[in-house]
């Protein structure tokens, strides 16, 4: 299959992960039917992984792999998880996509990357203090398009 | 407790309908408790949380 990523945007993703303090573990969640980008997102993210030998990607199937899409909260394909890698274990960061991460979105898929490998959110301390504070879960659903 | 979600709106036009939808970014806060429509700054964030969370 033709390369979705040129030499050019590689060079770049290449340069920033030069950066990654820890590993990073992606996990792909697809689905056999009603999933138009389940392979266009997984060989994306396989381009993507292949950049550097600390980004880690796992396939899954949402049915097939049903306790672990739901441990993970995931309910859509195809779906992307970027976790922390810590030896064997997978660190749930609460970061996730449904739908491909193609157009503008692509950056943002490359900036979760390098989020998880820091562990650092970047957030201010006050919204450190308040989150920590929380007694219910938080859902935050950002609908974006690739345009 | 914490999870972020980037939902591509197209890909899911049934979740996005329910949600309004209609310019990106919209952020949905626990299934409707808030909606932030555009790009907010931290402490707006913050302060939309808050107040959705109170609901």
């Amino acid at each position: 299959m033709e390369k979705l990523l040129n030499e050019q945007v590689t060079g770049q993703i290449r340069e920033a992960f030069a950066k990654l303090s820890n590993p990073v573990q992606i996990l792909f969640f697809g689905a056999q039917e009603n999933c138009d980008y389940c392979a266009e997102t997984l060989q994306l993210l396989t381009e993507v992984s292949e950049l550097d030998e600390r980004i880690n990607l796992s396939k899954h199937e949402l049915t097939a792999n049903a306790a672990l899409a739901a441990k993970f909260q995931v309910d859509k394909a195809p779906a992307i998880v970027i976790a922390g890698k810590d030896g064997d274990e997978t660190l749930n960061l609460g970061i996730q996509f449904s739908g491909i991460p193609a157009g503008y979105e692509f950056s943002t898929l490359i900036t979760d990357i390098l989020l998880a490998s820091e562990r650092n959110s970047g957030l201010s301390a006050e919204t450190r203090e308040f989150l920590k504070t929380l007694k219910e879960p938080l859902h935050l659903q950002v609908f974006v398009t690739p345009t | 407790m914490i999870r972020a979600e980037a939902v591509e709106a197209t890909e899911f036009p049934e979740l996005a309908n329910q949600f309004r939808v209609q310019g990106v970014p919209q952020t949905v806060i626990n299934s409707g408790k808030g909606i932030a429509v555009g790009a907010y700054p931290e402490a707006r964030m913050l302060a939309e949380i808050k107040n959705a969370l109170k609901n």
